[in-house]
């Protein structure tokens, strides 16, 4: 749930309409009949979007270390990576305050930095958007770990069981 | 009578762009009422190069002691006004939060980071400012704004009245209902939640169609919505124009059935009055100032739930009298953003000032 959902007032209908007519409660009434009425004829959807820029987030650490510590502190790292800065910073030059040429040189350097941030940041974002996916793979990968390896604990536990 | 002279700053100026109409509206307001009033942009877009003058170029005039500054995002613009020992009316248009930006486009990040700081410098130098909405209104007072006020965007309804001769845009036959959005393609205006809104529209009618229009700026955000829209299967029923002329813009809220908002940010969004203005339902969903400038009218929603959204946009679309209930309610609505009304406030908070 997002923020602005919360703020919204938990009793109050989420679909809101001034009507003379239709209320927000009766109209929320006949969305989800007609939502049920749909799923009746054309049979429920279970789909999960993607969304944009989405980072999965860092998984427990588990409390029995079944799994090499090293990789709970290499993905920690990489969780806290700050992300990639690009600051418009354009170094003084005293030669930009001689007369005459000082203010055209000014331009020129200028120009040139604007043309070097554009393709700098172009790069940077990419290059960001990679280490983004590649740390939620990793998350999602240790979770898949940690889930299999409880399986296997279960069953060594159910063999130990039966075997005793 | 020659009321001196009262310019405006801006960070870019360009064709189009909701400030730079602001800021072309007031100028002349100032300009009819009697002061000498330029424009002046640290970024002048070719489209405004007769309109608007650079930065650079600017010289205070003896006897000048105020200038308007439009606010929206990290500059240069706030430290060479400090260095020009003007009081400011500054116009604040609100910051898109960096978060939005920071693992997409770092550049803006840090601009939006470098712009919501730059609020603390330019407390002391503003003599009163203004917000787009009540919404906006809350940061200036949190940055220790005492002299605030809410002048909100204001529409000029001979613009919106043009005829549209040929310029339709050319949508596939019998694509209906049309979904319109307008606004740059950005993550904060989450235009992918409308593709996924658009793969449940499609079970119901599989003819809907969603156009977006806007900027596709260059952070690839655009390609993402698309390759979204070809996964799920809806790729023939969305159609992103780029930007476009006013002719052109006009001519999609005309030949749209509803506008959708899903954005997770606006500090006021101009194209919900714009909707407005010309009969177009509005369904959004209620971030930030959306419901403030919503005010009673259209479709205000508080959860993405695509499945129920997707039933709603089919209800308004097949009825045809609570459409017109919409659009009426719309109407009296847009009332408080056009000229007249817009314009007595603003030279109301001058006249304040001046007193």
């Amino acid at each position: 749930m997002s923020a602005m959902e919360s703020q919204h007032a938990a009793d109050s209908p989420w679909i809101v309409i001034h009507d003379e007519q239709v209320s927000s409660e009766e109209l929320v009434r006949q969305v989800e009949e007609r939502v049920a009425r749909r799923r009746a004829e054309l049979g429920a959807v279970e789909v999960v979007f993607p969304a944009f820029g989405y980072v999965s987030s860092y998984p427990d650490v588990p409390l029995e270390k079944r799994v090499s510590p090293h990789l709970f502190y290499y993905l920690e790292q990489a969780n806290r990576m700050p992300p990639a800065s690009v600051e418009p910073l354009l170094a003084p030059s005293p030669a930009t305050r001689a007369p005459v040429v000082g203010g055209l040189w000014q331009k020129i350097r200028g120009e040139m930095h604007n043309l070097v941030l554009f393709y700098v940041n172009k790069s940077v974002r990419e290059q960001s958007r990679t280490n983004a996916n590649l740390v939620s793979t990793l998350n999602e990968l240790t979770r898949v770990i940690q889930d299999q390896q409880a399986e296997i604990d279960a069953l060594r536990a159910e063999i130990w069981r039966r075997e005793n | 009578m020659n009321r001196g002279p009262l310019h405006q700053f801006l960070t870019g100026a360009t064709a189009g762009d909701a400030i730079t109409g602001q800021a072309l509206l007031i100028q002349r307001w100032l300009r009819e009422a009697g002061y000498e009033s330029e424009i002046y942009a640290w970024h002048l877009h070719d489209s405004m190069a007769t309109a608007a003058r650079p930065m650079s170029t600017y010289r205070r005039a003896r006897g000048e002691t105020r200038g308007i500054y439009h606010h929206s995002i990290g500059s240069d613009v706030p430290e060479f006004l400090a260095g020009r020992d003007l009081r400011l009316i500054l116009i604040y248009h609100n910051i898109t939060p960096p978060g939005f930006f920071e693992n997409s486009d770092p550049l803006r990040a840090y601009l939006a980071r470098q712009g919501i700081a730059q609020l603390k410098m330019l407390q002391p130098l503003t003599e009163l400012a203004l917000a787009d909405s009540h919404y906006n209104e809350r940061d200036l007072l949190l940055n220790g704004f005492i002299r605030t006020a809410v002048l909100p965007i204001c529409l000029q309804a001979e613009q919106y009245e043009a005829a549209v001769n040929g310029t339709l845009p050319e949508t596939p036959a019998g694509a209906e209902p049309r979904l319109l959005f307008v606004g740059r393609l950005a993550p904060n205006k989450r235009q992918e939640d409308l593709v996924k809104l658009l793969f449940f529209l499609r079970r119901i009618h599989p003819q809907a169609h969603l156009t977006l229009v806007g900027d596709r700026w260059e952070m690839g955000y655009d390609r993402w919505v698309e390759q979204l829209a070809a996964d799920l299967n809806v790729a023939e029923g969305l159609e992103l124009t780029g930007k476009v002329s006013h002719e052109a813009l006009l001519a999609h809220y005309r030949s749209a059935d509803l506008y959708m908002s899903m954005s997770d940010h606006e500090g006021f969004g101009v194209p919900l009055i714009e909707s407005m203005l010309l009969g177009l339902p509005v369904m959004a969903y209620g971030s930030t100032a959306v419901p403030e400038t919503m005010g009673d009218a259209g479709v205000v929603f508080y959860r993405k739930e695509f499945e129920p959204l997707a039933e709603l946009i089919a209800m308004l679309y097949e009825d045809a009298t609570l459409r017109r209930r919409i659009i009426g309610k719309q109407r009296a609505r847009v009332e408080h953003f056009l000229e007249p009304q817009v314009r007595r406030q603003f030279f109301s908070y001058l006249e304040q000032i001046e007193a």
